[in-house]
């Protein structure tokens, strides 16, 4: 890996929440990475779920690595370019070399995304784009008889939503109005006064638990768990529904020990569902395309039967178990 | 003290469907124009070819030279059936066998026999024994100048008759399929073939009346012809009938299981009764249906004769069996499977050098679900008991087409997931919601509208009734309009003028320009195409007259008229293909041409002669405008005005009763067999590659916003004005069960609400389909739906296997 495909961020870009209480809740503007129509992973019934950039944790296992920076991101895929040449001739920075692979020279590129436009193969491409609540609920108003075929709505994800709790705010608000079901996918990693603001707008929460151990969750995640089983204690008080979502990491979280702590948790907060999310590779092209390393190489892919143990474990606590993917 | 006798169970329906008389006659890998895979066998090597009924029909024809051509096809069928060999197969419960020999095949002379008559020579010389060879030569020399299909090519002017072969010019293929009608089987249990023989003779007495004749003379001669010829077939097949009774006797006596004797003996009793007098069971019933199924489909080979709604017609007897004590469920099940099975022997003849990329097609569809006339929800047992003999026996036919609408049950939607995991390949979705209000806007009455099913293997029908379409008619390349209106007419593979001189495309200055260089191309191909339709039509008027089918369809006995000439509904079918290719063509044309002005036509026709070559990045552009089927108007909207359009231009010209062409969306199915001849196109395809698949699915690997921005695309079509339309889908197994089943159905009931005509799913994951490619002995019966009809995925051909596995796996995630 070149070291000039190193991380690109546009520091400009990253989204300054609005204190001025005048922009109409539909202007509201956020940074999103994606917008996946038919989720069925991600809530109830079949949804769309949200992806919004930017999030306080570095988990070193993260399958999204683009979701992590607060700002829009240039992704190079030397794999894709045919060499034709149109990105250099519209880089205003000079950043760009073909030889011996496409690669972007990261202090001289500003991010102005030329080179994006030009591309005809995808080999330059943004990750995040700046959209108002307005645009992104025109997309997800666009499936919304599957949703009430199927019991489903629209489920905002990240990245962390919460780490842009004015555009989550202003997107559920306008959800809520149009009828849909609500569902925020979250690290749990935010204000509790951020919760509180989004809690009356939401069905509702994917809530992640990564680790019992706050010294290991901090090793792994960049912060530790305390505001994290905090918030969720004093949300299992509240009339929010929540499912407990277990990203299953061989090697990290999958002890007996730490897996029977976090049933015992699920069932203190009187959790509907917990889901496994078992440990999976596929978001590692995309760090080598952010010119990043891939920090979690220990961990292998936990087969069909491991995770079977592991849901028969947790379902042994008296808890309604599911298994991701 | 009695000994506890020993009572050896009936074979299973899974036992039953191994045997080799059922499985697919057809091994071949030459379907797509060119291509020609020499290592596969056209034929199965057990399979023969043979004569019994080319000679049988062709003695007939002799011997009644010089009388009307409606009494000789009814004495033609009836020496047939007074003839033929018969055999019973072991175990089997419905009897009536197709060839004298299972396993082979058969062969229409009075139809065809030009292209057999090279190929029993050469391609298919391994198929036929010497001393049959010779017989059908000879046979065929007596056909010369008096079989019907390709007669009209004598009579059709040079500036038409040049555009016969598809392989001039690449628009479309006179294709001379049989005639569709879906006997009134309602009306032939309850009073039996003898009842509709009085019928007859009732209407008879009327016209031999004096005064009659004298002042209507005409009319009288054409129906006394009709009334004559109609009670010649309905009294042979109940001669038929007898006979297979003698024949089941007589096996029986030589039969050493007690068990399979009394089945005989009970065969025989059945016999004997129908088709001649009202079914009074489920078991007569069945057998009634085949032996009249065998007689309008196989043996006259007019008509598909399936279209029945089976759960609808059956259950009656099922119930009142049921109620007597005299059947359990399981028992209907064994009967419906063995029904089944005997679909599945049917040979399928095709000259080597077509066919759908060497798939044995499903012919047969049978429909089950939707509504009662009164608008009632119509699901019965009978509808599981189908579906469960269904999902025991496998194999290609029949396909099962399940009706649905709001009111459609729970369970059905749990059996549909049950089935789709089973063999999802032969089951398709219709959907009541559209198709009974726009069959209403043709102008059918409710109830008919409300009795629709589905015949052939996506068209939609009304059992009983003499509808005017054919099975085929013609394919109709619609990228081939495009590609001609591009190059002023002139076709790109030989230089030659094929097409009508549009303006010269670097002048256009709009979209609408190149669409109507477009259209006029497509009415200049389409003109031909109907003058050969509506030539043929007269000529299978009057040498096909279809006396038995048509005393089944209502209306004709009264009339007096056979179903060539009296019509329920007047409206030809044809087959467009490649709708889809032409909207994203133009899609692109729109938006870097005219709206962004980053390419000019002259690049661009200069690009598309030179196939894209040396253009690699204005290719890519072309390749990234926008692409139907991701819910994006900027192309759909031009995709349904484009349908609108086409579809206005195909009304405007009329067929023999006067009467629009509709386009069915089956030719969709044949989409690779003919995209081969079709230059490069403006969405990106390069010369001769694949076309759309099915009429309104999106082409390969564009769709990329997942399975329900395709729904939302495909249901902004507008279908009113066509007659079928063809989508397909793929899912992985695993979204139907489990936790993702309620929303494999709430997709479901969203295709509903959309008002989309039909889906159909392949639910196979791609090892599955690579292992099978790889080991073709293992999967003989994996069905897979290729476009709009189903097929034996190991007979196709390589590359149609690799498009299939391809082809975008619609996942959740």
């Amino acid at each position: 890996m070149p070291e000039r495909n190193k991380l690109l961020i546009n520091e400009e870009s990253k989204i300054i929440e609005s204190v001025d209480g005048e922009t109409e809740p539909e202007d509201v503007t956020g940074l999103i990475f994606a917008i996946q129509r038919f989720s069925i992973q991600d809530g109830p019934g079949i949804r769309t779920t949200v992806f919004l950039k930017g999030c306080p944790l570095r988990c070193k296992w993260c399958s999204n690595p683009e979701s992590q920076e607060a700002g829009i991101e240039l992704m190079v895929d030397a794999g894709k370019c045919t060499k034709c040449g149109r990105c250099l001739e519209v880089c205003p920075a000079g950043a760009i070399v073909l030889e011996p692979q496409l690669a972007v020279d990261s202090p001289r590129c500003h991010l102005a995304l030329k080179c994006t436009e030009a591309c005809l193969y995808g080999a330059l491409e943004p990750a995040g784009k700046n959209v108002t609540v307005r645009e992104v609920m025109k997309e997800v108003m666009r499936d919304t008889a599957y949703y009430r075929n199927s019991g489903g709505g629209i489920t905002l994800s990240g990245g962390e939503p919460l780490y842009q709790p004015r555009f989550t705010h202003a997107l559920l608000m306008a959800a809520r109005k149009a009828g849909l079901h609500t569902a925020i996918d979250t690290s749990g990693f935010a204000p509790w006064h951020v919760f509180k603001q989004v809690l009356p707008y939401t069905d509702l929460l994917l809530y992640d638990v990564k680790h019992m151990d706050s010294q290991i969750h901090k090793e792994a995640t960049g912060v530790d768990n305390l505001l994290i089983l905090e918030n969720l204690r004093k949300l299992s008080k509240k009339k929010v529904k929540i499912w407990l979502r277990i990203p299953l990491i061989p090697g990290f979280n999958d002890s007996e020990d730490n897996l029977r702590k976090t049933g015992d948790l699920a069932k203190e907060i009187v959790a509907e569902k917990v889901t496994i999310l078992p440990y999976h590779e596929w978001g590692r092209t995309k760090y080598e395309k952010l010119g990043r390393s891939y920090k979690w190489v220990q961990a292998v892919r936990p087969d069909r039967q491991y995770v079977q143990e592991v849901k028969e474990l947790l379902q042994g606590l008296n808890l309604h178990v599911t298994v991701g993917s | 003290m009695v000994l506890a006798k020993e009572i050896k169970a009936r074979p299973s329906l899974a036992e039953m469907k191994g045997r080799s008389c059922y499985q697919s006659k057809v091994m071949r890998g030459m379907g797509r124009m060119g291509s020609l895979d020499n290592k596969r066998l056209p034929y199965r090597s057990d399979v023969k070819l043979e004569v019994e009924r080319a000679r049988l029909i062709t003695e007939s024809y002799k011997q009644t030279d010089g009388e009307p051509f409606i009494m000789r096809r009814a004495k033609a069928l009836a020496h047939l059936l007074d003839n033929k060999k018969l055999y019973i197969l072991s175990d089997e419960l419905i009897v009536g066998n197709i060839c004298s020999k299972p396993g082979n095949i058969l062969t229409f002379p009075e139809l065809w026999w030009s292209w057999l008559d090279k190929a029993i020579d050469k391609e298919y010389a391994k198929i036929i024994e010497d001393d049959a060879r010779k017989e059908l030569h000879e046979i065929h020399a007596y056909w010369r100048n008096k079989a019907v299909h390709g007669m009209e090519r004598n009579l059709l002017p040079d500036s038409v008759k040049d555009y016969w072969r598809y392989d001039n010019h690449g628009v479309f293929q006179w294709i001379h399929g049989g005639h569709v009608g879906v006997p009134n089987y309602e009306k032939a249990l309850s009073l039996g073939l003898n009842g509709l023989v009085e019928e007859i003779k009732g209407k008879l007495a009327e016209i031999s009346d004096e005064q009659y004749i004298l002042t209507r003379p005409q009319e009288y001669l054409e129906r006394k012809r009709f009334y004559d010829a109609a009670m010649i077939t309905l009294e042979a097949l109940v001669r038929f009938g007898k006979r297979f009774a003698q024949k089941a006797r007589e096996d029986a006596e030589n039969e050493t299981s007690e068990q399979r004797k009394s089945e005989l003996l009970k065969i025989a009793e059945i016999c004997d009764w129908i088709p001649g007098n009202p079914a009074r069971t489920l078991h007569e019933a069945l057998q009634a249906y085949w032996f009249i199924n065998l007689m309008v489909r196989v043996l006259d080979l007019q008509s598909s004769g399936l279209g029945e709604r089976f759960d609808q017609l059956f259950y009656p007897f099922f119930q009142r069996d049921l109620d007597n004590g005299i059947l359990t469920r399981e028992e209907a099940v064994d009967l419906v499977g063995n029904l089944f099975l005997k679909m599945d022997e049917e040979p399928e003849l095709k000259p080597p050098a077509t066919g759908a990329g060497g798939a044995t097609l499903i012919t047969r569809v049978t429909t089950v679900g939707g509504q009662t006339p009164a608008g009632e929800d119509a699901t019965n047992e009978m509808t599981y008991i189908v579906m469960d003999a269904k999902n025991q026996t496998g194999l290609i036919q029949p396909a099962v087409a399940v009706r649905l609408h709001r009111k459609s049950p729970a369970k059905l939607y749990d059996k549909i997931t049950e089935s789709l995991l089973k063999e999802p390949g032969v089951y398709s979705f219709f959907n009541d919601e559209m198709m009974i209000p726009y069959l209403m806007n043709l102008g059918i009455p409710l109830e008919d509208a409300r009795n629709y099913s589905t015949d052939g293997c996506m068209r939609w029908n009304i059992p009983g009734k003499a509808m005017a379409f054919r099975a085929l008619g013609g394919q109709f390349v619609l990228p081939k309009c495009l590609d001609y209106a591009l190059h002023q007419g002139v076709d790109m593979f030989n230089g030659k003028k094929w097409g009508v001189a549009t303006p010269d495309p670097r002048t256009f200055k709009s979209i609408d320009d190149v669409i109507d260089a477009y259209l006029a191309q497509v009415k200049f191909f389409f003109g031909k195409l109907v003058t050969t339709y509506n030539i043929v039509d007269i000529l299978d008027q009057e040498y096909l007259p279809q006396p038995f089918l048509s005393s089944l369809l209502d209306g004709c006995i009264e009339k007096g008229q056979d179903c060539r000439i009296y019509k329920y509904f007047l409206n030809t079918i044809f087959q467009p293909i490649g709708q889809i290719t032409v909207a994203n063509s133009l899609a692109a044309i729109k938006k870097l041409v005219f709206d962004e002005k980053k390419v000019t036509m002259e690049e661009l026709v200069t690009a598309l002669k030179n196939n894209w070559e040396g253009k690699n990045d204005l290719r890519q552009m072309f390749i990234n405008a926008p692409k139907f089927g991701n819910d994006d108007d900027y192309v759909d909207v031009i995709a349904r005005d484009m349908q609108n359009k086409a579809t206005q231009t195909f009304h405007s010209f009329k067929n023999i009763w006067g009467g629009p062409f509709m386009e069915d969306g089956t030719g969709g199915a044949s989409y690779f067999a003919w995209s081969g001849l079709t230059w490069a196109t403006p969405d990106g395809r390069k010369s001769a590659d694949m076309f759309n698949d099915g009429t309104i699915s999106p082409a390969l690997g564009t769709d990329k916003k997942g399975p329900t921005a395709v729904l939302n695309s495909v249901g902004k079509i507008d279908h009113i004005g066509t007659f079928t339309h063809l989508f397909n889908q793929k899912f992985l197994p695993m979204y139907l069960s489990g936790e993702y089943k309620q929303k494999f159905i709430a997709y479901f009931k969203t295709w509903m609400d959309l008002k989309i005509h039909h889906i159909q799913f392949n639910i196979i994951d791609r090892e599955t389909l690579l292992d099978a490619q790889a080991n073709p002995d293992k999967y003989s019966t994996l069905v897979v739906r290729q476009a709009g009809l189903a097929a034996y995925f190991v007979d196709l051909e390589k590359s149609v296997q690799d498009e299939i596995i391809a082809r975008t796996e619609q996942t959740f995630d």
